[in-house]
């Protein structure tokens, strides 16, 4: 009898274990953000410990969702890489959608996708399985999160403070990314650095 | 008789110039009104139905975690007063980490207008602009202008025969204040509890709830809340969002399950949080 509780007690130290350690995945905010391995559109293997030392903003991608056309088409998001790069961060695009899903391109496809958009990213990696995705808690399209060069998330959350799919709200919009980043750049804190997103789902798998 | 059949059915079922901004829309929105006719001084009661096709959704007014909220923005003449929208109980869909809340098939959103005692002309338009965003596995955002014209006479209204068991069904299926039951909410750990219990004379066996939050960004939709029977009576523990570590007030949509997980009733509950 006592060899059986002892068994049991043992499971449950098990279990305990194991759902801290799946807990310990999730990308917190104010911890160190999960290290991750994918592939870019070239096949080539990338990780986010190759950007040690600096900025990384990480943006989940579906080109076929509006939230995503709201802010690639009107030229929103091309000019925000373009701003955070102009200030020293890299800016990963990640696309979590699943093979036959919404948004899930091959590697040459997505070449054709970049210049069409005109996208200022300096990588676009494919997470078909979703693994990084959910490790992050990437739960919209588009969702940002933005790394501090010591390696902690600073920022995760929406693009900007109007959940809307209509470009004329752009205008008016407070960009919590540019905030995080503006004010991290100065030392301070960011005021914002959870945010709920919005958008489409995550086509996860 | 022709036209006149004709133009009554224009005048009650006022039609959707409807669209989504990409692509054609999957639902069909239509502005339709209980009465037949307006009284001044006497509030009526109009909706909009949105008839889904199979497999497509729209989203309650808090959407979860994905999506936004199907909007209603009414447009009347002076002195007319549109009363809040008053939508279903929401469904669940999805699973985590991306959990929605919203409807399909096909829904009325029915607002009260309260009418002024004096009306000069003989007809009245109402306008309403509806904004959702549509979903099954993709998305599209859509959007319709609709109007109605009802006449205006001193008489109390007729129903509409058309309309009238269609805002009944509605009425009786949206959710209810919780006479009969006493209930409380107080923070517990990462969340919210809710307790509740029949009061008085009040019976009921519950085997399940969910909370809705009318809130976004209060509890996670992706977390699992936890129903028990305790002392207090029965509870609900309803994790935050992350980022949240409090809420003033547990405001939204209780909903109880009875055997084989069957809907029992749809609770309206707005109850301060304890710290």
């Amino acid at each position: 009898m006592r060899k059986l509780f002892g068994g049991l007690a043992f499971v449950c130290v098990l279990a305990t274990a194991w759902l801290l350690a799946l807990h310990a995945q999730e990308a917190e905010l104010g911890k160190a953000a999960p290290d991750f391995s994918l592939e870019d559109m070239d096949g080539k293997p990338r990780s986010l410990s190759e950007f040690k030392d600096k900025f990384v903003v990480l943006e989940w991608v579906n080109h076929g969702c509006p939230f995503v056309k709201k802010h690639y088409d009107s030229g929103n998001m091309q000019a925000l890489q373009k701003d955070m790069k102009d200030k020293g961060a890299v800016w990963l695009s990640i696309c979590s959608s699943a093979e036959g899903k919404q948004g899930h391109f091959s590697g040459e496809e997505w070449e054709k996708l970049n210049q069409e958009k005109g996208t200022n990213a300096d990588a676009v990696l494919l997470d078909p399985d979703g693994a990084v995705g959910k490790s992050y808690g990437a739960k919209t399209t588009p969702h940002m999160f933005v790394i501090h060069p010591n390696g902690t998330l600073i920022y995760k959350g929406a693009m900007d403070d109007k959940p809307s799919t209509d470009r004329a709200d752009i205008k008016s919009a407070q960009n919590f990314v540019r905030l995080a980043m503006d004010q991290s750049l100065a030392g301070r804190n960011v005021r914002y650095p959870l945010t709920r997103p919005y958008g489409c789902s995550v086509k996860y798998k | 008789m022709g036209s006149r059949g004709l133009a009554s059915a224009a005048v009650l079922f006022g039609l959707a110039s409807l669209g989504s901004a990409e692509g054609r829309s999957h639902v069909a929105a239509a502005l339709l009104s209980e009465a037949e006719s307006v009284q001044p001084g006497r509030p009526v009661r109009l909706g909009v139905r949105l008839a889904m096709e199979e497999g497509w959704h729209v989203y309650w007014e808090n959407p979860g975690d994905s999506g936004l909220p199907t909007e209603v923005l009414w447009k009347a003449p002076e002195g007319f007063r549109a009363g809040p929208v008053i939508r279903p109980a929401p469904e669940i869909f999805g699973e985590p980490p991306v959990v929605n809340y919203g409807h399909d098939g096909t829904v009325l959103l029915v607002s009260e207008m309260s009418v002024p005692s004096r009306i000069r002309a003989d007809g009245v338009t109402v306008a309403a602009r509806v904004e959702w965003l549509e979903c099954r596995d993709v998305c599209l955002p859509g959007r319709a202008d609709l109007s109605i014209r009802l006449p205006v006479r001193p008489r109390m209204p007729a129903p509409s025969p058309e309309n009238a068991e269609i805002f009944r069904s509605a009425l009786s299926n949206a959710p209810v204040p919780p006479d009969g039951w006493e209930i409380s909410a107080e923070r517990s750990g990462g969340g919210l509890a809710i307790f509740f219990r029949p009061a008085g004379k009040k019976r009921a066996r519950v085997r399940g709830a969910y909370f809705f939050s009318r809130a976004p960004g209060s509890t996670d939709p992706s977390a699992r809340q936890r129903f028990s029977l305790g002392g207090k009576g029965y509870a609900l523990a309803c994790p935050f969002f992350e980022g949240t570590g409090h809420v003033g007030r547990a405001d939204g949509v209780l909903v109880l399950y009875g055997a084989g997980g069957r809907r029992e009733a749809s609770l309206s509950i707005d109850v301060p949080v304890s710290p």
